[in-house]
């Protein structure tokens, strides 16, 4: 364990610590220290985090579990693998490629980012074809009382190296499901320890397609069409800013310059195809497109903004550059995001753009990202705002923020995902459910020593 | 059968519900795709198809005792067969007749409900279910001058019934029939007032033996009467004609049709020409008795073994060999009239309400079950709803009158007379 | 006993007399589901609520005067009976709550806890959307059945069946509501089901669902998927012999016989690495029989015959489906030929395509008859073995399930059946990154149903100390005493959800018994029927798991 964490034995002054676990056991002896001393723990995966800001009024002890970086298996058979929650977005990806498979993975992940913390704040994959939409198999935790747990048929009755289970099940045990409870409750019922995640077959073929776009709307009624074909792997869209951001050479000139030129909006479009007749796959999902860009009247491109098609394998890693493509503009980036249907996106989109209107922001310098769920049913909007490191706790960002957080919802977009500095106004917002979820925290942890307090959900 | 015989069947249902709603490989909507009109109306599982299952289970093992509530049960039930036959799609039980069991098993235990004992007197005093003096059966027919059946043999006998007898609004309908035979030159005759109720009421309200003794009354009668075929054009009789009577062993032995059948058979000949255009839009009611409950009686004699199979293999009735074809194709031959189905056709047709002893005895529910009928009509646009049964005519007719809906209600026969025109020379006549 | 005066007039005040009930001849028909012929506990009332409102007030009423309630959607399983001796329970029949929506454009619906499948799936066909229904049937209940099981067999493609499941309206035992996700928002609808923050899904359904224990679901969000085949449902022929055709340049159905069980699962693998197909399923020998058989007696004439038994042995069923295009069904259709080629598959007879085509699939995977016609063959079935892992953890439960159900029913037939694993499959799900398997075996409800629940009850418990022999994860069956059996072994989820279930229901009013015993609050007569279940199996479920087998 860090020198950290040993000195809190010797001394039991509140105030904040630092463990570095490297095992299972450590995070459990953390863990039951913690509840006989009511110490606050938080847990932290990546070793960049901007929604977190440690404080607690009764001591807290971050566990930093970034040195736990094993990947445990991959599972070729039931294609998935199961790691641990130091391992970033690039180790994965490039251990399954060994493989032959590949992760969903999100938008261009920090590269400090922990793989296990985006699966477990259920960020958006860019992949929706997989209609189940839900990656993550089983897991192993640690409840707040210091005991392990394991989700699904991982659970038992043997122990992980005896059972005949291959913890692909993600069910149970019994009538609960903890492993979804878990996804979305930011380390408040407990903290996972590794994490089987489903793995996609890597194509042998792959084609970037990109569609400029005016509108929103267009955006989505495109968007729509191709989902219903049920065609494609990475699907997204990006307003001219994000997209900017991301393939800018430098944030001085050639960020503006791109800016400019580039469309509002840009759908990008992955073809992919293997193991088996790939180029059959490919024709007919390209003869599909076609159809498509026949009926929409759209234009496609068989590259992204003149770069090439080779730009997909960017989109399937984590962000390898510094600074990260979010934080070019001024730093770091206030990011708020939600869930809404097809016909709502435009609706919430405006009442967006008024709330930055009236705190002053031009619309033209905020990044817009759209990422259709489960072949369009839904669709993922984030809208990340430039901003000065430090500055989330701005009154002004807050109340930005906040009031965003407010019209959105009337509007009809919902926020699944509550984060950072206008978490709380969502949860005001759902009082019914935020009263089950305390009701729900105080079965899991007793004595409230996992993330109690500020920026954080419950 | 008693009811004892049926407890393989409460034990075995699965109450998985089926006997609820129309086949899933039949729905075509959400709004009509329940199949039972008491459960529909009442709620309560208890008045289906599995909950009288579990009432006779509780019978059966002195669990239960006779109430207001169970008899109510029992009896707000039009045995429509609707049950029964959903049920018989993936299993092989016979809900319908264990329903006739209990109610036969209700009677011999003195579980009487007044409206049915009225029947059941009047049954007994004037040989018809209404409580009419039995010498007024035959008035309808005052100044045909039809062949009386008492005096002299025919080639076809032709059986009124009990509703259209004595119900005088429909007597139009029953006199179009009358044109109908004679414009085709059909050799028929009635029975007039000696003509009696065919039994099929009294069996369906638990009076077996009462219903024995009219069915073995209506063999002499056909016999003597020298007929080698009887036409209906009630389906209630149809189907006492078809099933009831040989099931308790008094089958006729003469041709049994109902009058669309006859109406098909005479078109088909040549004897029959319907020359004028209605020009309407109809849609058809299948009768219960005319669809599903008119499949002919299979005999078996066995008993369940192992797993509850039977021996020797029976045979089901499933209410696949119902009359359904025929009407439609009587209707389609009349000129002008297009044919818009219900959703509920053929043997997943919803009740008309009548059946069962419920026009009796709980005319809210019969009319209730009407009236959901006749919702349905309505969402076909059609001007009129068409169907083959005095029983069904009267239900839907009264519903119209008491909701005014915007649809007429018509015998099959009526169309068929309409078409006819006043033409009424004979086509060739028959040998 | 009986609810108290005071409570029923509470109760009549709130729904109006013509929708409650205590007449002992309408109970009756409450009384049991089809793993309880004959119906072993008294049902005190049951009423019939219109409206969420109505449910809140009968739970808070329920608090006050201190009676059970059992929520239902269709009464079929065993969930609807109380699973220790209890009194005072009211059942709750939704029969008047069963409305469905549907959004079209953005692919879901919005049920009422008495929508059934069949409801909503034909409306859904006519906007070219489908939900895929669970083999109970679809005349059951959508919510009932998706926050009790839900597993269906066409989820190779389209995911799990609780993954149907959006969000909801859900009614706790204090009465109080608890909104699971985008419905949480004012004004929300039912298109989402996380969030905001963890996933409350997870806290109302396991492998199976709370069994009513945590109040009611009164109104969902239901996912639809795109639905390629024709708005209405293309029925031919008449009972018993109907048959369904799909149109075969959106559909494509097969049944492929392998040379062994493994290579069937081989290729069910392959089939999901490929990304093809909408089912794929591994199915024993007993299901087409099962789906073809005009009769019971029809059936075991089927069964007993070699032509027929060797006609459908290591069979795979699979089905491809035009979603984009016809040439997406022709590429499809050859890379399963090259999978069949590296297998050893073959195409079974025309006779079992035909079997397969028209009735097995349209009946079992997209718009089943009641499950699976499963009663049919001797009355009723029972199942050993439910549980989502890996397909190849579902071979192994085949294999070493199969011995010990022959051995249990061996001196025990009738009214047991023999059918040799016939009714065994495993499902893939999420293109092979699990599988469901199910090990059902057939048997004949009796009269005295004691005797057969004390049978199939040891059988139960058999069945744990076998998952702890053999290592294999015992799914669904672990509620009640199997929780306190093998929660021990397995995390001690037990414990958790008996901490859930005491928070949440605190006057233990939601369905007792299920989903977990609360010894200290169980009757006398409970103590004991728990403890005749419990004794010495927990010891000997460690000893099992101890030995390596």
């Amino acid at each position: 364990m860090g020198v950290q964490a040993i000195s809190l034995r010797r001394s039991f002054q509140p105030g904040f610590s630092v463990v570095k676990p490297t095992s299972v056991k450590e995070i459990q002896q953390t863990l039951r220290y913690a509840n006989r001393h009511r110490i606050s723990v938080m847990a932290r995966s990546s070793s960049v985090d901007p929604y977190r800001y440690p404080t607690s009024e009764r001591g807290l002890i971050l566990i930093d579990l970034s040195e736990m970086r094993t990947i445990h298996n991959v599972d070729t058979r039931n294609r998935a693998v199961r790691f641990e929650p130091g391992v970033g977005w690039a180790q994965l990806q490039d251990e399954l490629r060994k493989h032959g498979l590949k992760a969903s993975n999100p938008l261009l992940p920090h590269n400090r980012k922990s793989a296990l913390s985006s699966y477990l704040e259920k960020e958006p994959m860019l992949i929706p074809k997989f209609e189940y939409g839900e990656p993550i198999l089983t897991m192993e935790m640690v409840l707040p009382s210091g005991d392990i747990f394991r989700t699904g048929s991982a659970s038992g009755p043997a122990s992980v190296k005896k059972t005949n289970a291959d913890l692909v099940g993600s069910d149970g045990p019994g009538t609960m499901t903890l492993c979804r409870l878990v996804q979305g409750a930011q380390g408040t019922l407990g903290i996972v320890t590794w994490i089987n995640v489903k793995a996609e077959t890597l194509p042998t073929t792959q084609k970037l397609f990109s569609i400029p776009c005016d509108t929103l709307e267009e955006v989505v009624g495109t968007i729509c069409h191709i989902q219903r074909r049920m065609i494609g792997d990475e699907c997204f869209a990006l307003n001219n800013h994000n997209l900017a951001s991301i393939l800018c050479e430098n944030w001085q000139d050639d960020f503006a310059r791109l800016r400019k030129e580039l469309p509002p909006w840009t759908i990008i479009l992955c073809l992919a195809a293997g193991p088996r007749l790939p180029e059959r796959k490919m024709e007919y999902q390209q003869e599909a497109l076609a159809d498509i860009v026949k009926e929409s009247g759209i234009t496609l491109k068989e590259d992204l903004a003149g770069r090439g098609s080779q730009l997909i394998e960017l989109f399937q890693g984590p962000w390898n550059k510094d600074p990260y493509w979010k934080h070019g503009v001024l730093g770091d980036s206030l990011d708020i995001f939600f869930v809404t249907t097809r016909n709502k996106v435009s609706q919430c989109e405006s009442s967006f753009h008024k709330v930055l209107e009236e705190y002053g922001h031009a619309v033209e310098g905020i990044g817009e990202y759209i990422q259709p769920l489960e072949y369009g049913r839904v669709f993922h909007m984030e809208y990340s705002i430039p901003v000065r490191p430090g500055s989330h706790q701005d009154g002004e960002l807050k109340s930005l923020s906040r009031k965003a957080v407010a019209e959105i919802s009337k509007q009809g977009g919902f926020f699944s995902r509550p984060q950072g500095i206008w978490a709380e106004e969502v949860f005001n917002l759902c009082p019914s459910n935020t009263a089950t979820q305390m009701t729900l925290k105080k079965v899991f942890d007793k004595n409230n020593i996992m993330n109690p307090e500020e920026g954080l959900c419950l | 059968m008693s009811l004892k015989n049926f407890e393989w069947e409460t034990v075995n249902c699965a109450r998985c519900s089926l006997c609820k709603w129309v086949d899933p490989w039949e729905l075509t909507s959400e709004r009509f795709a329940k199949v039972c009109p008491a459960v529909a109306r009442y709620l309560f599982d208890a008045y289906s198809c599995q909950g009288k299952m579990d009432v006779a289970s509780g019978l059966m093992r002195g669990e239960l005792d006779f109430t207001e509530s169970l008899l109510d049960i029992v009896y707000k039930c039009n045995l429509c067969g609707a049950c029964d036959t959903m049920c018989k799609r993936s299993r092989d039980l016979e809900p319908l007749l264990m329903f006739k069991a209990l109610r036969a098993k209700c009677i011999e235990d003195g579980q009487i409900i007044p409206e049915h004992m009225f029947m059941i007197d009047s049954l007994k005093r004037e040989d018809n279910v209404f409580g009419e003096p039995k010498s007024k059966r035959g008035a309808w027919a005052e100044g045909l001058e039809l062949k009386d059946t008492n005096k002299e043999k025919t080639e076809v006998l032709f059986h009124v019934g009990c509703r259209y007898s004595y119900d005088s609004d429909l007597w139009d309908t029953l006199r179009g029939v009358v044109d109908i035979l004679q414009a085709s030159g059909v050799d028929f005759g009635i029975a007039g007032n000696e003509e009696a109720c065919c039994g099929g009421r009294a069996y369906e309200l638990g009076y077996q033996g009462e219903a024995s003794n009219f069915a073995e009354d209506f063999q002499g009668r056909v016999k003597a009467s020298g007929a080698t075929t009887l036409v209906t054009a009630c389906s209630d009789c149809y189907a006492a004609f078809k099933y009831t009577h040989p099931s308790i062993g008094k089958e006729l032995s003469v041709e049994v049709l109902h009058i669309a059948e006859y109406l098909e058979r005479l078109l088909e000949e040549g004897r029959l020409n319907l020359t004028q255009d209605l020009g309407m839009k109809v849609t058809y009611h299948d009768p219960c008795h005319l669809g599903r409950l008119s499949e002919p009686f299979i005999p078996w004699e066995g008993s369940r073994g192992t797993y509850g199979m039977h021996t020797p293999p029976k045979e089901f009735r499933r209410g696949t060999f119902g009359c359904y074809d025929t009407p439609r194709n009587v209707i389609r031959r009349v000129p002008g009239v297009e044919l818009a189905e219900m959703e509920r056709i053929r043997e997943y047709s919803w009740c008309c309400g009548s059946g069962g002893g419920v026009w009796e005895a709980y005319p809210d529910f019969a009319s209730w079950t009407a009236a959901e009928r006749i919702e349905e009509a309505l969402s076909t646009g059609a001007e009129a709803l068409v169907t083959a049964c005095p029983w069904c005519v009267r239900a839907f007719k009264d519903s119209v009158g008491e909701s005014e809906a915007p649809i007429k209600v018509y015998d099959l026969t009526e169309l068929v007379r309409l078409a006819v025109g006043n033409d009424k020379k004979k086509s060739k006549k028959m040998v | 006993m009986g609810l108290s005066d005071n409570a029923l007039r509470a109760l009549t005040e709130v729904l109006g007399e013509e929708y409650i009930s205590t007449d002992p001849a309408v109970m009756r028909a409450y009384s049991r589901n089809f793993t309880s012929p004959l119906g072993s506990r008294p049902v005190e009332c049951v009423a019939l609520p219109g409206k969420m409102e109505d449910i809140q007030e009968i739970y808070r009423l329920a608090n006050r005067f201190d009676f059970k309630v059992i929520p239902t959607g269709t009464h079929l399983f065993m969930s609807c009976e109380p699973l220790i001796p209890i009194y005072d329970h009211l059942i709750i029949d939704p029969k008047r709550m069963d409305g469905i929506w549907i959004d079209e454009e953005n692919m879901y619906a919005v049920v009422e806890p008495y929508a059934t499948w069949g409801r909503l799936q034909v409306e859904a066909m006519k906007h070219g959307l489908t939900c895929y229904i669970p083999s109970a049937g679809a005349q059951t209940s959508v919510v009932a059945n998706l926050t009790f099981q839900g597993y269906h067999m066409a989820a190779h493609r389209l995911g799990a069946g609780s993954r149907s499941m959006l969000a909801m309206e859900w009614v706790l035992p204090d009465g109080e509501i608890m909104n699971i996700g985008s419905t949480s928002s004012p004004g929300g609808e039912y298109f989402w089901g996380e969030g905001p923050g963890p996933d409350l899904r997870g806290m109302i359904k396991g492998v199976w669902g709370f069994f009513g224990g945590l109040g009611m679901c009164t109104k969902a969000g239901i996912k639809l998927f795109p639905w390629p085949g024709p708005k209405k449902w293309p029925t031919r022929g008449a009972t018993p012999d109907k048959r369904v055709f799909l149109p075969e340049d959106k559909f494509k159905i097969y049944a492929i016989g392998f040379p062994t069980f493994d290579s069937v699962i081989d290729a069910m693998y392959e089939i999901g690495r490929s990304e093809i197909a909408s089912v794929c399923v591994h199915l024993q020998k007993g299901w087409l029989a099962g789906e073809l058989a005009l009769s019971q007696e029809d059936y075991f004439s089927m069964w007993e015959s070699e032509a027929y038994q060797k006609s459908v042995e290591n069979m795979l069923v699979v089905m491809l489906t035009a979603y984009t295009s016809k040439k997406q069904l022709e590429y499809e259709d050859d890379v399963l030929r090259s999978i069949m080629d590296e297998y050893g598959g073959k195409f079974l007879s025309d006779e079992v395509q035909e079997g397969i085509a028209q009735v097995l699939v349209p009946d079992l995977m997209i718009r089943p008859n009641v499950l699976f016609r499963g009663f049919r063959v001797a009355g009723s079935f029972f199942d050993v073995k439910g549980a989502l892992d890996s397909m190849d953890h579902g071979a192994i439960a085949h294999k070493t399930t199969l011995p010990f159900i022959k051995d249990f029913v061996k001196d025990k037939t009738p009214p047991f059946m023999d059918d040799d694993g016939g009714c065994h499959y495993i499902c893939s799900y999420d293109l092979g990154h699990s599988g469901f398997f199910e090990m059902p075996f057939l048997y004949e409800p009796d009269a005295d149903c004691k005797n057969i629940k004390t049978l199939l009850a040891g059988l139960t418990a058999k069945g744990y100390l076998h998952d702890a022999r053999h290592k294999t994860y015992p799914g669904g069956f672990v509620v009640s005493v199997g929780a306190d059996i093998m929660g021990p072994f397995m995390g001690g989820f037990q414990k958790i959800i008996k901490n859930v279930k005491a928070t949440f229901d605190p006057n233990y009013v939601s369905n007792p018994g299920w989903p977990v015993l609360m010894w200290s609050r169980l009757s006398k007569d409970g103590i004991k029927y728990a403890m005749n279940s419990y004794r010495d199996k927990r010891k000997n479920a460690k000893k099992e798991l101890e030995k390596d087998v």
